[in-house]
């Protein structure tokens, strides 16, 4: 079955050279989702803890207000000034780096796995590092 | 006007009129003049999502709510630049596989209803026109400030606002999506020079951050009121502990315990659900590389905003200061604080730069409103011409005449803006609210939050989700959005205000649920399996890169082939 390659610009009839794989099956796309899923909600806890523990530092942690940073700076504001700004970036970077690698593994390897059912992939991948692991 | 503010406004309109005319649609296809044949390169989309993204609201806004409210303000910065992480991680790949135009039309291939697409069409346009205004209200603003006249018996806001919009509508008219996203891209550049250039020009002059910082907080905060005898200023009540005065550099001054992080919520949860941004994804080539474009997004719109909180607290430590050597200022401040907070980084720039300096601050302003205004026209044009007149009112239609539809809505659109934004006087909000601009681009933001995101992430990450569960869910959050802030707007400063002009918290989980029950007791579409194969999988990706790679090396060998000739 050729799926995937539907869609504004995805194929536009393009002859697909031969000897390429350039389809995946619902097996393989199922087990690559579910640790995408992974993936995605563990790095979505870790941004809400980094963004919800900032009030909850500011509210209840007297140092985080008074004491000094380099610069004269406290450590709340220097967070709310900068230093957020740069954890999203890492987060961004981290997420993306893990999910473009996962992609990369699990879809377009043209294997035998491919045959196999989304649940036993899911878990052969889970192996994978990230914030879940 | 002087001589300096009249060639501000010609170069940045010369740059405008001219990338419009070099990257004009090169065919007449609605794929062209939607999606810029889907071949935007990751780093200019990147460039053109923040031109897109970052709007009069954080150029102007977000200076503005860090000078009236010192680290509350900073909240606004933190949650728009928070927003592209939801993004990244659960909507940028998936969103750009399925490959459509919009998101209704997104979300009704994706469900199989007309009726979804049709309600996501009239939530789209509350979101575009709620961004709108305040787009708007900016370039009055702006105005204002750089030229001080108006044209024709108008005032010099109305002025602006007519102007700006007008100027932005006959060139995304004109230009589509490739003019919009070379002119988005360029119009960023020029936006985060004009930021890099006030920046570095204040830390030269001697301010330095931790010790404003410090300066400030150590008398209470107080900021520009209205009453009978004109304006007075008045101490910021601490809404966290009333006991204490409320500081620049501490919580309170704006927002309770929960109301900072009810902000933030709402802003980080709805950049997922704006039109004009989620219609950029449409136009990367493969899903990886709208993932990738996300990446850059966060860290150049993470620079811009932590310059913005910068140039705020420049703006509140240096102003007061400048009005005996600047005695324009008197007309704008009260005590040394500005009556318009939006005002805050236009006069940071005329006092260290001149009128040419107030010239760069202002061209900076235009161009983020310009842009934003550019997109969200542009998401306008494509819900109306493609999912509401190619699909329901002439089915039968060309692409020419589909384009044509487009093109007109672009005009109605920003027709309906100007005219809510000119029945505004921003000074009359300066005192109730942090920034007027800011506090309206949150209701947009709010309504996508709490309409679109949940759906959004529900139609790509759960098979079970239904047209009927989809529709039942945009509309609860929506009109949750909509009563709520309009309630919470007209009661005293409280928790539960707070909690509700930024309802995102509350609302985006109970439209969540909605979605989700109504969903268990429909029918999901019956070729869910295919949706999810093109919508996770990266066969269409593979593709694209291939033909990328194949492309590329034919032109080699015809190059190679070409000096063989030669010789």
């Amino acid at each position: 079955m050729v799926l995937g390659t539907g869609g504004i610009g995805a194929s536009d009839g393009a002859a697909e050279p031969p000897g390429l794989d350039s389809t995946d099956t619902p097996a393989e796309v199922d087990a690559a989702f579910r640790t995408l899923r992974r993936v995605a909600v563990g790095y979505f806890l870790v941004f809400l803890v980094v963004v919800g523990g900032f009030p909850v530092l500011s509210l209840t942690l007297g140092w985080w207000s008074e004491a000094r940073l380099v610069g004269n700076i406290s450590p709340g504001f220097a967070m709310a000034a900068f230093g957020l700004y740069a954890v999203f970036a890492v987060v961004g970077i981290a997420a993306a780096s893990l999910s473009s690698a996962v992609e990369s593994r699990m879809l377009g390897g043209g294997s035998s796995e491919a045959t196999s059912t989304g649940t036993e992939d899911a878990d052969e991948h889970d192996r994978l590092p990230g914030p879940h692991a | 006007m002087n001589t300096t503010s009249l060639a501000t406004l010609l170069a940045v309109l010369a740059v405008v009129v001219g990338v419009s005319v070099v990257m004009r649609p090169r065919g007449s296809s609605t794929l062209d003049f939607y999606l810029a044949g889907q071949k935007v390169g990751i780093v200019t989309n990147a460039w053109a999502i923040c031109g897109d993204y970052l709007s009069a609201a954080s150029f102007l806004g977000v200076a503005a709510a860090v000078y009236v409210s010192g680290l509350d303000g900073a909240w606004y910065a933190v949650g728009f630049a928070a927003g592209f992480v939801p993004v990244l991680l659960f909507v940028a790949a998936p969103l750009r596989r399925y490959g459509e135009f919009s998101i209704p039309d997104f979300l009704g291939r994706r469900l199989g209803s007309e009726r979804v697409r049709l309600v996501a069409v009239a939530v789209v346009q509350l979101v575009i026109l709620s961004y709108l205004i305040p787009q708007s209200v900016g370039g009055g603003i702006t105005w204002q400030l750089l030229v001080g006249e108006g044209f024709f018996g108008l005032s010099p806001y109305a002025t602006g606002v007519l102007l700006s919009t007008a100027v932005v509508a006959a060139i995304v008219a004109f230009g589509g999506m490739r003019g919009t996203t070379w002119n988005q891209a360029v119009q960023f550049l020029l936006l985060l020079v004009a930021l890099v250039w006030l920046a570095a020009v204040v830390i030269g002059e001697g301010f330095r951050y931790g010790d404003a910082v410090d300066a400030l907080s150590a008398e209470p905060l107080a900021n520009p009121s209205r009453d009978a005898d004109g304006w007075v200023l008045q101490e910021e009540v601490n809404r966290i502990d009333g006991a204490q005065p409320a500081t620049f550099g501490e919580p309170g001054a704006r927002y309770g315990r929960l109301g900072q992080f009810a902000l933030v919520v709402t802003l980080a949860m709805g950049t997922a659900g704006l039109p004009h941004v989620m219609n950029r994804y449409f136009t990367s080539p493969t899903g990886k590389a709208a993932r990738t474009t996300t990446v850059w997004v966060l860290a150049l719109a993470g620079m811009f905003y932590a310059l913005a909180v910068m140039l705020g607290t420049a703006a509140r430590a240096l102003i007061p200061d400048a009005v005996a050597d600047h005695p324009w200022l008197e007309d704008l401040t009260v005590e040394g604080v500005l009556t318009v907070p939006e005002h805050a980084l236009p006069v940071l720039g005329r006092i260290f730069g001149g009128e040419a300096g107030l010239g760069v601050v202002a061209a900076g302003a235009l161009v983020a409103l310009m842009s934003t205004i550019a997109g969200l026209l542009l998401a306008s044009a494509a819900t109306w011409g493609h999912d509401v007149y190619e699909r329901h009112i002439n089915p039968r239609a060309t692409q020419r005449q589909a384009v044509t539809a487009g093109r007109a809505t672009t005009l109605v659109a920003a027709c309906a803006a100007a005219v809510l934004a000119l029945a505004l006087r921003p000074e009359a909000f300066a005192p109730a609210m942090p920034s007027l601009v800011a506090t309206m681009v949150t209701w947009a933001f709010a309504i996508a939050g709490c309409a679109f995101t949940p759906v959004f992430a529900l139609a790509i990450w759960w098979r079970g989700t239904t047209a009927s569960g989809a529709t039942a869910g945009m509309i609860t959050g929506a009109v949750l959005a909509v009563v709520t802030f309009t309630t919470g707007n007209s009661l005293a400063p409280s928790a539960l205000k707070e909690l509700l002009v930024t309802p995102t918290f509350v609302a985006a989980p109970i439209a969540a649920a909605v979605t989700v029950l109504v969903s268990r007791r429909t029918e999901p579409p019956p070729d869910v399996d295919a949706a999810w194969v093109r919508m996770h999988g990266t066969a269409a990706d593979r593709q694209a890169e291939r033909l990328a790679r194949l492309t590329v090396a034919g032109r080699r060998t015809e190059r190679r082939g070409g000096r063989r000739a030669q010789r």
